[in-house]
């Protein structure tokens, strides 16, 4: 099948949503767009799930506009949509073989095409000799197996999972990653809501940070990235201060803190567009007596961290 | 269509695909044929009963005699009079009847009721045995009494249950002691009271110099009751048990009724709680319109209660088919239950009512069951519901007495209740207004219950569980989306 891509499969225009008194989400642009995998983050209590389910029609906006696939949410279009919910369950007196073809053909799928995609994916997780039992024989971890299964057994163009990690052992969790590079290979367009930074930074091509039911950043990963500054860890002799050179290194530092108490080794957060050459240079030229310098990665985690800890902060000043 | 159809079909599958459904199906015809065997076999399996009097005066020991000997002629009667029931006053049952009446042996009264003449004399049994004193004393009868001794029977070795010490040393003035283990006894009790009693007031008329036979004669008179139908000719217009079988229809399918409804809709409420606990309901609002899941799930279960009608009928007509071959009645009257069940006038009828009485209470409970998560929760809230739905049941007891009890019309423009209590009050031809009316008004009902149903269901889904039932309520009902 040719699909268009780079036109938006999910869009959520200014969209809020409230319970009692409580702002779920407020004013919410996200648009996702065909054949990408979309990182959607956030502490819990963000909105994301409020987010995920007012884009499927599940659930009224209060305000704003929800286009799924160009149009209103509708069965139709959600018809060509793989949802797996937070909170997830299965008929447990169903057999496994008999749940999936279920979901596949309320999905719309005849019943013979879907139960042999059902078979496909139960072999492909490793579930094939579960296939007949009921699903109250089994484990959390391959339960949640299945549920991925009826998410996709239809192969939809659009595959919304909702913390898809979590129960997950990491087996199954680089399977799951597996499977999710396949989809997207497949050219599906994946969106799914994670806690686990790590599987955010090696999948997703764009990352949506959500705090307090607004989003606080949209972007690549690289982007995210750049919102925090690159850091370094100096290991200097005893009793050496680098706050003593700080002035050399003033424009090219926020700050110099001791990482332990022997105030031995420092991190050292760079100015944008400093880098650690740079530092090791202005270290020399101030004879620091430096033992090592080791550039410290950016991560995703600490992007996360620090976004949502900015926006609490601002949060608590707009309130007093 | 296709989402309500599969959602339909997974829901019937869920209840018939089970061997427990089957299980219990099957168990019916068993419990109805228990049900209806119990009293007997409870009273068969108690033994007769022996009891001895001591009577030194000798004036009632015949009378004794006779009184036990009447019972039994009671006893024999009642049977009689339940074959009537239930075969009418055929020729047989007639004679069987006079011949009981005019003194006639037993063995002469069951020759006159046929092949079922000794089956139905041995249904007979009698409960007291006047049996010859072991001793003369109470002393002397308490080893007997406690069972530390026996009697010695032409049957063997036998119980004695209780004995009479007659005193009645003062012609006037008789004293009874009656002596026993089994001190709830109270029918021998009165038995002998009301002989040694008779006895009395005989002897007081005969010092009176009063004819005794005569006051007898007297107080035997009474008229005799013709049930007749000013619908039937005259020369037909007698009341039979044919004539009776649409009211019991009507009865039995209020029941049936009223049994089904209240199983498939717990069965909704159980339904919807579960994809809830499981969490399923955020999967299934991805696959299907909230609309196709209702209506599927009351689609679903509609068909389970019919495969019930249908299992409960079937057992019902081989319980009534054993029950009639076992005990060699009228097979006319298994035809007949048959022929007015068959009624287009009451079969229509029950499956529009079962119809509208299935979407009332059916939605209701597919509603309150989407505001709870557990069984628990659901029980505060179907407290009240089973109190409701326990007023039309109550109510069909009272139709049984007085169809056209203006508490029961009352009660008939009910909706929640029309279905039920419409059913049995049928066959006694209410106003056709009235028919018209309460139809018209449960429709109503039924339509604004379904919209309800389906607002709250809605709000039930969409925002979870929790204790906030009537907010949730609320907030489905007032929504204007």
């Amino acid at each position: 099948m040719v699909r268009l891509m780079n036109h938006s499969v999910l869009h959520l225009e200014n969209v809020s949503k409230s319970f009692g008194s409580k702002l779920a989400v407020s004013n919410l642009d996200l648009n996702v767009r065909a054949g990408s995998i979309t990182g959607f983050l956030g502490p819990n209590g963000a909105g994301k799930s409020t987010s995920i389910r007012m884009g499927l029609g599940i659930l009224p906006a209060d305000s704003g506009k929800v286009h799924l696939f160009g149009q209103k949410p509708n069965y139709r279009a959600l018809d060509r949509v793989g949802f797996l919910p937070e909170e997830r369950g299965l008929y447990r007196k169903m057999k496994v073989l008999a749940v999936i073809v279920y979901f596949a053909r309320l999905k719309g799928m005849k019943a013979a095409a879907a139960r042999t995609n059902a078979m496909t994916l139960l072999t492909q997780f490793d579930l094939a000799d579960v296939a007949h039992k009921k699903v109250r024989e089994l484990s959390k971890g391959m339960a949640q197996k299945v549920q991925i299964i009826c998410a996709i057994v239809h192969k939809p163009e659009f595959v919304i999972l909702d913390e898809p990690f979590s129960g997950l052992d990491p087996v199954n969790q680089q399977t799951l990653e597996g499977l999710i590079r396949d989809l997207a290979k497949a050219g599906t367009t994946i969106l799914f809501s994670t806690h686990v930074m790590e599987h955010a930074e090696r999948l997703c091509d764009r990352i949506v940070l959500l705090s307090q039911g607004r989003k606080i950043f949209d972007g690549n990963v690289s982007q995210a990235l750049d919102t925090i500054n690159e850091r370094v860890i100096l290991e200097t002799a005893k009793d050496c201060d680098p706050n003593a050179v700080i002035g050399q290194l003033a424009s090219q530092v926020h700050a110099i803190e001791p990482t332990g108490p022997d105030s031995i080794r420092w991190s050292v957060e760079l100015a944008t567009g400093c880098n650690s050459q740079q530092v090791l240079r202005a270290c020399v030229e101030a004879k620091l007596p430096l033992r090592a310098i080791e550039p410290k990665r950016r991560h995703l985690h600490d992007v996360f961290v620090h976004l949502v800890e900015q926006d609490q902060q601002a949060n608590n000043r707009a309130a007093s | 269509m296709r989402h309500m159809i599969l959602i339909a079909r997974r829901e019937y599958l869920s209840y018939v695909a089970t061997i427990g459904f089957w299980v219990s199906l099957c168990m019916i015809p068993i419990f109805l044929i228990l049900g209806l065997a119990l009293p007997v076999l409870l009273d068969r399996a108690s033994p007769t009963r022996n009891f001895t009097v001591i009577d030194p005066s000798g004036r009632f020991i015949s009378v004794m005699e006779t009184a036990i000997s009447d019972d039994r002629k009671e006893q024999i009667g009642a049977v009689l009079d339940g074959l009537i029931l239930i075969d009418g006053e055929t020729d047989g049952l007639k004679a069987a009847r006079q011949a009981l009446a005019d003194g006639r042996s037993e063995a002469e009264i069951a020759a006159l009721l046929g092949p079922r003449g000794k089956t139905t004399m041995a249904a007979v049994r009698s409960d007291f045995r006047l049996v010859p004193a072991p001793a003369q004393t109470a002393d002397g009868l308490r080893p007997f009494l406690i069972e530390d001794k026996k009697l010695d029977t032409p049957r063997g070795p036998e119980t004695l249950s209780a004995a009479i010490l007659i005193d009645s040393t003062e012609d006037q003035k008789v004293g009874i002691q009656y002596w026993s283990t089994n001190i709830t006894e109270q029918r021998l009790k009165r038995l002998v009271r009301n002989a040694v009693r008779d006895q009395m007031r005989l002897e007081g008329f005969a010092r009176a110099g009063i004819d005794f036979s005569l006051v007898q004669e007297i107080t035997d008179l009474g008229p005799q009751i013709t049930s007749l139908s000013p619908e039937k000719n005259n020369d037909e217009a007698e009341v039979t048990a044919q004539d009776r079988m649409p009211y019991m229809v009507a009865i039995m399918f209020a029941f049936v009724l009223w049994s089904v409804v209240f199983s498939v809709a717990n069965m909704l409420l159980t339904s919807v709680i579960e994809e809830k606990s499981n969490k399923i309901l955020d999967s299934l609002l991805c696959a299907a319109p909230l609309r196709s899941i209702l209506i599927g799930k009351l689609f679903g279960v509609a068909a389970v209660s019919f495969t019930l009608l249908a299992g409960w009928a079937m057992a019902g007509l081989l319980t009534a088919w054993l029950a009639s071959t076992v005990t060699h009645t009228n097979q006319d009257n298994l035809n007949g239950l048959l022929f007015a069940a068959s009624n287009p006038g009451l079969f229509l009828p029950f499956f529009g009512y079962f119809v509208f009485g299935y979407l009332m209470f059916g939605s209701i409970f597919l509603a309150l069951g989407s505001l709870c998560e557990t069984l628990q929760e659901a029980q505060t809230l179907m407290t009240p519901m089973i109190f409701l739905m326990m007023v039309p049941m109550m109510a069909l007891v009272f139709v049984m007495q007085d169809p056209q009890s203006p508490i029961l019309m009352v009660l008939s423009w009910i909706p929640l209740f029309t279905p039920y209590i419409m059913m049995a009050r049928l066959p006694t031809d209410p106003a056709l207004s009235e028919i018209i009316g309460t139809t018209l008004v449960m429709v109503a009902t039924t339509v604004l219950v379904l919209w309800a149903a389906g607002r709250v269901f809605r709000a039930g889904t969409m925002y979870g569980a929790g204790s906030d039932y009537f907010k949730k309520m609320l907030t489905g009902l007032l929504s204007k989306k």
